[in-house]
């Protein structure tokens, strides 16, 4: 355990550490308020129809915060000094290299994917996708206030996606994974001659015994048949479900095209943590295998 | 200056008050050693300096059963205390290719003069270890060299051109030692009160020491014997 | 209070006292930081405040010593001196003498006045005159002015040089006053000069200002990008006392840097301190500034004998460096337990290999010996450089399997018969042995001083204490006469050994048996499967890297390259199953003590274990600590020039034929003089050999060195000067060597060109014959009798300087020949550069040195030389 503190205490670190008593704080708030409104009703403040220039009320305050910050940082300044390392040295790479700490949780997306799903289209989804919010999103409620009751689906996909995917693989990558990006329980000293068993095999291998590549290490088309139709099954759940429930108000008011952005955006997202699950408890190395890209 | 004067001076008067000499004598056991006979052939100069044949001084034993040219001195016991040289000459003379005298003591600081007094080349080579060596070259008759030693040993002298010269110089600290003579006998004197290590030093024989207390009343005695080898 | 304030309307909301505690916080802050900026976080100007303090104090009692040290007599004599000068200085006879000479010069200004105006009034009337002349009427009453005037002048003339000589006369008086004090000032001065400086010295430490002392070193460094970096080096700041007399024996880190000839050549102005002691030089809190308590900080500060290492930065290419002794250790242990054999090592990658070939080995000794010695050499010689493989029986059997093959196959055949070497006597052989100079490099029983001399953990020659258990007589017999006719590339030289010689020595060498009891063994030498399998075993641990070996004369370097080893950081070291502690520091320890410590199950070491002492191996780790690859920029460098190329040539030749074993050369070795006593017998010191002989001279020499006896340059010396049987290109570089040491360029010089002053030759032959020079120096043929002690025992036969030596040299040599030859039986005859003939050449020591060489030049026959120099 000492190695863990030992890591969490570093002076880098310390953004981190605040960041996720600083997330934890406000989503415990956000919620409490939450369910006080879907108890009490809509605040008042909410309904009001008077409302306050911001200049001067609410710059009075901002100001206010920004004088609490420099006041924070002048003192952090004092007692802690800049974690300076070695410096860059291109013949020497430093074990493990680690991302800047808020990219940590794209850079753990590498071990379970090819490095252009994990790095290029899995944050150009992120990026698309949260432009594509206000497009989506047609529920006028909780505007200035909060509520969980009126939307449950936004705030719980927010939850998985923000707190869980993206905060928690942070922390992951910042505090558990040690030399060789090997994953370290808290209580084991990061050495740097760990020895990982590999033993990954792929999808089709694993459940059908059919082998991603044939013996003259050409790819298997059989496999490859196999894993496409587990992805295609995969992002055809919401279209059952589409049929299913295409009288409810919710689908006929989002419309077809709403509905399949924000269903493709979804299953993707939730494909992520499978994948993970699969690697980390079944080993699995790659769902389907193609001459283009791998999953 | 002025501290050092002090110093002195305090030591003349406590000297005065509390000193005594050490005397002894050196005594030498079983059968002298023939000296040899040195052979001068290869200088006519020095061939002609003496009418019979010269012998080697390593070796001398007195008539009395004492060994001469025995360097007795205080090894030890007079602490940190220093001694100004004294203003006198030592004098070092190189006569009919012999060293004269044999062996001699010198203090650190004080003025030795070696003279050539033969009409022929000789060079004094100082074989010292501790002070810097010097090998200088007296072609004349009547020239003089002066030479201070900065540092306490025993070393020998040598001429080159001659090889059966030899000498032994014995520098010190302190103005307490003392040179065997034809009676074998030395005198330390005014010595302060006190205990002291004093050594015996013989070219072939190697070193004795022995312990001495002076007191306020005076004289101490204490004797050395060499054996034969 | 919250609730409460939620309540009123926003509008209304009073947020003073948020700002007035917000910029409260903000102030302190401000504080805080203007008392880290002024004392907290300045901890260097305590250490200014204490040096200061400090080195008031010692120079407050070096002034009270210097004080104490004046004599107090002469000085009051000297003051009372100064106090009458200058009280004669205001004194009446000096004022009244004084307004006498301002009087007179006042008077000979106005003289001198009036007799420019009589002549300036004779030029008018003399031009007047001139011009009536020329236009045809004399004009006499111009005339008459004229010749007025220049009475009046001669009149004044006369007063004027009566009243110069006034002046001059009254100024000599008063000059003399002056000078008189200005001379006992100066004596004053004189004795109080030792005050005076420390004064100084004070005064300047006194008005010093507390400040960051910064040293800044434009490009020295390039980050690794290869982009030039400047240096920031502040150690000063903290080290005051570096260049401070008084702080000899103060205490860190005021204390005055030990070795103030090294920053001679290094000045700390110039380059700071990090380029020889590392660390962090911006720094300027002690643990920061010596990057130990920085972990990131990658060049920590250099302790004990590590801080050698850094003379690699600059002097990678030197083998020898004067200033830096235990460099210069380091690197001969490295050359000479061959590391560079398996290893790569920037600057040694051509270094010859230092074990001897192994064409032939089985015409030198037999199957059960070799396998014995492979199996482990230290238990044949514990002393030998061949370290401890480890290997298995089996192992060793298969290498001796395939030696002994390829020995079979060599076409090696002895110079004389078999059992030509029968006849001699061991009891001369032990004499020959202990005369000619073979202890310089072979141990034999307890005769092991000049190992001692040597002071390392090995020999750099076998010792042979059982080699009459190892050799076959009739390869020793074939190998004292000539090594190189079975070992073409051997160090060891031929010590031109007649026949009978030689017999002595075989039979002297065989008597000395290994008395031991040793477990014998079968050998199987002749399969195939063993010769192939002891072929593969020397392959894979590299024996080719110390010997040659048919077979594999093409193999490479077995093991990694040593290149940047001391930039190896630790997370790349195996440590094995020990626990050794996980530092650089320790692994190379732990490995260099026992190479194979940190072997495991399954990884495999083949390095084999060397014996070390512990002295040794801080030594490598610390040759091992300067292999990086940093290299400051050129400009801080000494350039590395054809002059210095050739030294470093020259002197790695003579590192490999081991001259310093007899020799001193370059300040170290001379060590077979620890079994010489008479210093006379030494060998010649040859670090100044380029400036003492002739070029020819020393080419011939080295060729074949003068023969024993009579015509040698020193016949009285029984140790012979052996025949290395140099190459032509090893000759070259070692008299470029020789001559660069002394400063030198090898080029052709026709010494017979060199003609003595004809003016100085008979002065030269009398101060030769004052002198007496013949009664130690032969000049001619001799003609003493055998036993009788002869002049050719004692110095060098002078009809030999001729052809032999530099004329400039002679006159150096004259000088003072104990400071070129340290412990020469040659005297001065000028101490301390005074002749002793005040009556020649009017005393003068030079010119009568250059008279001796003169004359000295006029004996024996001039040497025309037949070898060309290349």
């Amino acid at each position: 355990m000492e190695h863990l503190f030992k890591i969490i205490s570093k002076p880098d670190n310390l953004p981190i550490v605040l960041m996720l008593v600083l997330t934890i704080f406000y989503t415990w708030f956000a919620m409490k308020k939450a369910l006080q409104n879907d108890r009490q009703g809509m605040p008042e403040e909410a309904k009001q129809a008077d409302k306050v220039q911001v200049w001067p009320f609410l710059v009075k305050v901002e100001f206010l915060g920004a004088l609490v910050v420099m006041v924070i940082l002048t003192f952090w300044s004092f007692l802690i000094d800049a974690p300076l390392e070695e410096p860059a040295n291109p013949s020497l790479t430093p074990n493990p290299s680690k991302a800047p700490w808020y990219f940590l949780g794209l850079q753990e997306m590498l071990v379970y994917f090819d490095p252009w799903i994990a790095g290029v289209l899995l944050p150009t989804l992120i990026i698309l996708g949260l432009c594509a919010i206000p497009y989506i999103d047609i529920n006028p409620k909780g505007n200035g206030y909060y509520t969980f009751k009126e939307r449950p689906f936004a705030i719980l996909t927010f939850c998985f996606g923000f707190l869980l995917m993206w905060v928690a693989l942070i922390v992951l990558g910042t505090f558990f994974r040690g030399p060789g990006w090997n994953l370290f329980w808290p209580w084991e000293y990061w050495d740097t001659h760990r020895v990982v068993a590999l033993t990954n095999v792929d999808f089709t291998e694993k459940f059908f015994g059919v082998p991603t590549r044939l013996v003259d290490d050409s790819l298997n088309p059989l496999a490859m048949a196999i894993g496409g139709a587990a992805v295609v099954l995969w992002y055809a759940i919401p279209v059952v479900y589409y049929f299913l429930k295409r009288n409810t108000d919710l689908i006929r008011k989002m419309g077809p095209l709403r509905y399949g952005i924000t269903a493709f955006l979804f299953m993707t997202m939730m494909a992520v943590p499978v994948k993970v699950i699969l690697r980390l408890t079944l080993n699995i190395k790659y769902i389907v295998v193609t001459p283009f890209f791998n999953i | 200056m002025n501290k050092t004067l002090g110093i002195v001076l305090s030591l003349l008067v406590a000297g005065q008050v509390l000193a005594g000499d050490v005397a002894g004598k050196v005594v030498f056991e079983g059968t002298a050693p023939k000296a040899a006979v040195l052979r001068m052939d290869a200088d006519k100069v020095c061939k002609a300096a003496h009418k019979e044949p010269q012998r080697s001084e390593e070796v001398v034993v007195n008539a009395n059963g004492t060994l001469k040219n025995v360097l007795v001195y205080v090894k030890d016991g007079l602490g940190n205390r220093k001694f100004d040289p004294p203003a006198k000459k030592v004098t070092f003379d190189q006569i009919g290719c012999i060293y004269v005298p044999h062996v001699v003591g010198i203090q650190t600081g004080q003025e030795l003069e070696v003279i050539n007094s033969d009409p022929t080349l000789h060079n004094v080579h100082s074989l010292s270890k501790e002070n810097p060596q010097f090998n200088v070259a007296q072609p004349k008759k009547g020239m003089k060299l002066t030479k201070k030693f900065e540092k306490p040993e025993v070393f020998k002298v040598k001429c080159e051109v001659h090889t059966w010269m030899g000498a032994y110089i014995g520098v010190f600290n302190h103005p307490f030692y003392a040179v065997t003579g034809d009676d074998g006998t030395f005198t330390l004197p005014k010595l302060p009160a006190g205990e002291y290590t004093i050594e015996a030093w013989h070219e072939k024989y190697g070193t004795q020491t022995g312990k001495v207390k002076v007191d306020a009343a005076g004289k101490a005695t204490l004797d050395f014997k060499f054996a034969a080898k | 209070m919250f609730k409460q304030r939620a309540q009123i309307p926003i509008e209304q909301r009073n947020y003073s006292t948020y700002y007035v505690v917000l910029s409260g916080l903000l102030f302190l802050g401000t504080m805080w930081a203007v008392v880290d900026e002024i004392a907290t976080r300045r901890p260097w100007k305590h250490h200014q405040k204490e040096f200061y303090a400090l080195a008031d104090s010692l120079l407050q009692q070096r002034i009270e010593q210097a004080a104490a040290e004046i004599d107090s007599f002469a000085l009051d004599e000297a003051k009372t001196h100064l106090k009458a000068a200058q009280d004669s200085l205001h004194g009446d006879r000096y004022r009244m003498l004084m307004k006498q000479y301002e009087a007179t010069a006042e008077k000979l200004i106005e003289e001198t006045r009036e007799y420019q105006f009589a002549k300036s009034r004779g030029d008018e009337a003399y031009y007047f005159y001139k011009k009536s002349r020329l236009e045809g009427k004399e004009d006499l009453a111009q005339k008459r002015k004229l010749e007025e005037n220049e009475a009046q002048m001669a009149q004044h003339q006369k007063v004027m040089d009566v009243l110069q000589a006034q002046k001059d006369s009254l100024l000599a008086i008063l000059n003399e006053y002056r000078q008189n004090e200005r001379k006992a000032r100066n004596a004053v001065n004189d004795l109080l000069k030792n005050v005076e400086k420390w004064q100084t010295r004070r005064e300047r430490l006194r008005s010093a200002p507390i400040e960051i002392r910064q040293v800044m070193m434009l490009d020295y460094d390039r980050n690794p990008f290869n982009d030039p970096k400047a240096r920031v080096d502040r150690c000063q700041t903290c080290h005051l006392g570096w260049n401070e007399e008084v702080m000899e024996n103060a205490p860190e880190p005021y204390k005055k840097h030990p070795l103030p000839d090294l920053l001679a050549t290094h000045s700390p102005e110039k380059f700071g301190c990090t380029p020889c002691h590392r660390g962090q030089g911006a720094a300027l809190t002690a643990g920061m500034a010596h990057g130990e308590d920085d972990h990131y900080w990658e060049n920590p500060l250099l302790r004990g004998k590590d801080v050698w290492a850094s003379c690699n930065e600059c002097h990678e290419n030197e083998s020898i460096l004067a200033g830096a002794p235990e460099f210069t250790k380091a690197k001969r242990l490295m050359i000479e337990s061959g590391c560079h054999g398996c290893h790569e090592i920037k600057g040694y990658t051509d270094l010859p290999k230092i074990g001897p070939q192994l064409t032939g080995i089985s015409f030198k000794t037999t199957p059960t010996w070799v396998y014995r010695w492979v199996k482990n050499p230290k238990d044949y010689n514990r002393h030998t450089r061949m370290p401890d493989f480890k290997l298995t029986d089996e192992e060793a059997e298969a290498a001796t399997a395939y030696l002994m093959a390829v020995s079979e196959k060599s076409a090696f055949a002895f110079a004389a018969p078999r059992g030509a070497y029968a006849g001699g006597s061991a009891q001369r052989g032990k004499e020959v042995f202990e005369t000619v100079g073979c202890q310089a490099c072979h141990v034999v029983g307890a005769m092991t001083k000049v190992r001692e001399a040597r002071g390392t953990s090995y020999d750099i020659a076998p010792e042979l204490t059982r080699v009459g258990s190892k050799v076959n007589p009739d390869w020793l017999y074939d190998w004292v006469r000539n090594p190189r006719h079975f070992n073409p590339t051997t160090k060891m030289p031929n010590l031109r050994l007649t026949d009978s010689e030689a017999k002595d020595i075989v039979a002297y060498l065989m008597t000395l048996k290994d008395e031991r009891e040793l477990p014998s063994r079968e050998l199987d030498l002749a399969s195939e499967q063993m010769i192939r399998r002891g072929e593969k075993v020397i392959r894979e641990y590299g024996c080719n890297g110390c010997h040659l070996i048919p077979g594999m004369e093409k193999e490479g370097r077995v093991s990694v390259s040593l290149s940047n080893f001391g930039r190896k950081k630790v997370d790349e070291m195996d440590f094995g199953d020990t626990h050794v502690p996980h530092t650089w520091h320790d692994w190379v320890y732990n490995k260099l003590k026992n190479s194979r410590v940190f072997q495991t199950d399954r990884i495999v070491q083949k390095m084999p274990v060397f014996s070390f002492t512990d002295d040794e191996i801080t030594s490598l780790r610390m040759f091992l600590l300067a292999q990086t690859k940093d290299e400051p920029d050129k400009r801080y460098v000494r350039p590395f020039d054809r002059r210095q190329q050739n030294i470093e040539a020259g002197r790695r030749v003579a590192m490999n034929y081991n001259c310093q074993q007899c020799h001193q050369l370059e300040k170290d070795g001379a060590y077979i003089t620890s079994i010489i006593e008479e210093t006379a017998f030494h060998p010649p010191i040859i670090t100044g050999e380029g400036a003492k002989v002739q070029e020819q001279w020393l080419y011939g020499f080295l060729r074949q060195p003068s023969p024993v006896g009579r015509n040698s340059v020193r016949p009285w010396v029984p140790t012979r000067m052996p025949t290395f049987q140099l190459t032509e290109d090893e000759i070259n570089k070692l008299q470029k060597y020789f001559l660069g040491l002394s400063g030198q360029d090898l080029e052709l010089r026709d010494y017979t060109a060199f003609q003595p002053d004809p003016k100085l030759l008979p002065v030269g032959k009398q101060i030769f014959e004052d002198f007496q020079c013949l009664k130690c120096h032969p000049a001619g043929t001799t003609t003493a009798k055998p036993g009788e002690v002869s002049t050719s025992d004692l110095a060098p036969n002078l009809q030999l300087a001729r052809g032999r030596l530099k004329p400039e040299w002679i006159v150096v040599w004259l000088a003072d020949p104990g400071k070129i030859q340290e412990g020469t039986r040659m005297p001065t005859f000028f101490p301390d550069g005074q002749s002793p003939l005040p009556d020649v050449l009017d005393g003068d020591a030079h010119k009568q040195m250059m008279a001796i060489r003169d004359y000295l030049w006029t004996l024996g026959q001039p040497v025309r030389t037949t070898v060309a120099v290349r």
